[in-house]
């Protein structure tokens, strides 16, 4: 079967494409040319295929959706959606914490794992980035629109102006502001310098003139010459460096966001590295769930090995226990202390009208997971998807039993509330769904999915060892 | 300089193809002992030779640690001097708040450093070059060695191109360099 045809992704798994458990982590037939090659095709390829058309289509009605929802958030401003006294806070908090956690995983794969110099990484670097860009894209819009007035966002940022009035630096929302804008920024900027030999590969390969201008425009001129890899390779460097702490301070500040606040349920030193850790587990729950996809549908089994697969799931295996223990340590830190008000929400929490979403909570980050003990489940690929599928929809009840139940059972009973979303709160949500598929979709079509440069040091390394 | 005069250049420099880093590596090293002229290799993915040191890291760190510098100043300015708040009776001067945005802010700058420096550096947005004129650069990103030598003279010409055939070049071509 050739390249980029639509593939059945969850029906003709049972083939010789199914990842093994003595798997390399590239093909040893791979050479570098054959690699360059088969990365460098689904982008090249002059007709669209009929999933990704349909895909598409499908995502960009769920973005016309999002500009319906936006608009009328405009128009008629955030009484739209479900919040009210005491829950002021719904879900374009739980959304934007929810999307910024899976930005995460790319960061973690490609920086971090880049430090560690892990060479299984090469392979998934780049969707891991591209997950990044768009969830960091789709989170950045929260904060804006629950702003009430979101067409004064500019008056967040410090600028000299006639009313003397400067943002309240001591707020962990303003923090939050700073730190998403400065992860959104470096995220795009790794992502764009980590394409760029692989945009000059696609700029030597592609044959249309047009597309020979639009690849070499977006290479900057890069060819390959011994001074210009010595920077690059510096800078890259550097840059993984700097996104590691980066990603880690992004998370505790959204932490601090909740942490920062009097309110019962929140007030606790618990929450950034809690916050980190379900970053983790979020990112890496969506590294796999569209890595399986990708792999099938773009013919990349070659490179996304089960070796891959058997990496990432002892990986949710380890961020889902991290996250267990901050479940337990939550529970634990609520009745050793003496406030009378947490417990009593605590109770609520697991055994009142919402106690259903904190149960799935726990099934879905933590009791399902722990099938990824077993090899043979973290290589089946319909049961991987499961139960990525399974995180994150687990990491979003989360953030709704973090948002929600804690402002509606405030310190005073007379104060007590309730929360609904709205239809315009669901929509919002789908909407940039689609607006992260959308992006992915259009990134996968136009640039190489499989980071070409760093593959063929595995390639060489490998041919090295061999010799 | 007209059409009719460039037909006339005698070509100045060879590009030559290799396919294993190795075998480019050895012609590279005989060139630079014949002393042909300026050499400069292009290839798939970044040499495996020892690195010089560079001083990206020193500017990026700098750079990085002034733009905290200047976050952690103006946040100190705005909260003790030009608009200070008494909120639950905390000081104006609360500096350990000041840092999440000092540390952010410093990233950021570090980061920009990174990649203006080390995009200045490769010769980003430079879209032309002489070389881009041979057949064998096209290959350079895909899945060979290619070596250019600006020759010193057409002896050197002759006598890199001699080279470059005994250490097992796959393609030779005379350039305009």
């Amino acid at each position: 079967m050739t390249l980029f045809q639509a593939r059945s992704t969850l029906g003709v798994f049972a083939d010789d494409r199914r990842p093994r458990a003595n798997d390399p982590i590239v093909a040893p037939k791979q050479t570098i040319s054959t690699m360059t090659t088969a990365i460098c095709a689904p982008p090249l390829r002059e007709k669209w295929p009929l999933w990704w058309k349909l895909s598409l289509a499908a995502a960009l009605l769920l973005v016309v959706i999002l500009v319906i929802a936006i608009g009328w958030l405009f128009y008629a401003g955030v009484g739209v959606w479900g919040i009210d006294w005491p829950v002021v806070w719904g879900f374009a908090i739980i959304n934007y914490v929810w999307w910024i956690a899976i930005a995460s995983g790319g960061t973690f794969i490609s920086a971090l794992f880049y430090l560690a110099e892990v060479e299984w990484r090469n392979a998934l670097n780049r969707i891991a980035e591209t997950i990044t860009i768009f969830a960091a894209a789709c989170a950045a819009l929260y904060p804006i629109l629950h702003l009430g007035r979101p067409w004064l966002f500019y008056w967040l940022f410090p600028y000299p102006n006639v009313m003397t009035v400067w943002p309240q630096f001591r707020s962990p929302l303003l923090w939050d502001f700073v730190a998403i804008l400065t992860y959104v920024v470096a995220s795009i900027l790794f992502w764009y310098f980590g394409l760029v030999p692989d945009l000059a590969t696609m700029r030597d390969k592609a044959v249309a003139p047009h597309k020979r201008r639009f690849y070499g425009v977006l290479a900057l001129g890069f060819r390959g010459s011994e001074n210009a890899w010595r920077y690059y390779h510096v800078g890259y460097g550097l840059l993984a460096a700097l996104m590691a702490p980066l990603v880690i301070s992004v998370h505790s500040i959204v932490g601090l966001d909740f942490a920062g606040a009097a309110t019962l349920g929140w007030h606790s030193t618990l929450f950034p590295p809690f916050f980190v850790f379900g970053a983790l587990l979020s990112g890496f729950a969506a590294v796999m769930l569209l890595a399986i996809p990708v792999r099938r549908l773009l013919g990349l089994e070659d490179f996304i090995t089960g070796r891959h697969f058997d990496i990432l799931g002892k990986l949710l295996l380890t961020s889902s226990l991290c996250v267990g223990y901050a479940y337990l340590m939550e529970a634990f830190t609520t009745f050793y202390g003496p406030d009378a008000a947490e417990k009593r929400l605590f109770v609520n929490k697991v055994t009142g009208e919402l106690a259903p979403i904190y149960w799935a909570t726990i099934l879905f980050n933590v009791l399902t997971p722990q099938l990824m003990w077993w090899r043979r489940i973290r290589l089946n690929e319909i049961l991987v998807v499961l139960v990525s599928l399974a995180v994150i929809v687990g990491m979003w009840c989360e953030r709704y039993v973090i948002v929600v139940m804690s402002l509606r059972r405030t310190h005073l009973p007379s104060a007590w509330g309730g929360y609904t979303p709205t239809l315009w709160d669901w929509l919002t949500l789908f909407g940039t769904i689609g607006l992260f598929i959308a992006g992915l979709l259009i990134a996968i079509r136009l640039l190489p999915t499989v980071s070409m440069f760093e593959m063929r040091e595995v390639i060489l390394r490998n041919a090295r060892r061999d010799r | 300089m007209s059409r009719e005069d460039k037909t006339l250049m005698a070509p100045n420099g060879l590009a030559a193809t290799f396919l294993s880093e190795e075998a480019s590596l050895a012609a590279l090293a005989r060139l630079d002992e014949a002393n042909v002229g300026d050499t400069q290799l292009f290839s798939p993915l970044a040499p495996e030779r020892t690195p010089r040191p560079t001083r990206l890291p020193a500017v990026a760190l700098a750079l990085g640690l002034l733009g905290a510098g200047v976050a952690f100043g103006l946040q100190t300015y705005a909260n003790v001097v030009a608009y200070p708040l008494d909120i639950g009776g905390r000081p104006p001067f609360s500096w350990p708040s000041f840092i999440p945005i000092a540390f952010e802010v410093g990233v950021l700058s570090a980061v920009l450093a990174t990649i203006i420096g080390a995009g200045a550096l490769c010769g980003f947005t430079r879209y032309y070059d002489p070389v881009d004129q041979t057949r064998a650069i096209r290959d350079a990103m895909i899945d060979r060695w290619v070596i250019v030598v600006r020759a010193v003279n057409s002896d050197a010409l002759a006598r890199s191109r001699d080279i470059m055939q005994d250490c097992d070049a796959r393609m030779i071509e005379e350039a305009e360099l």
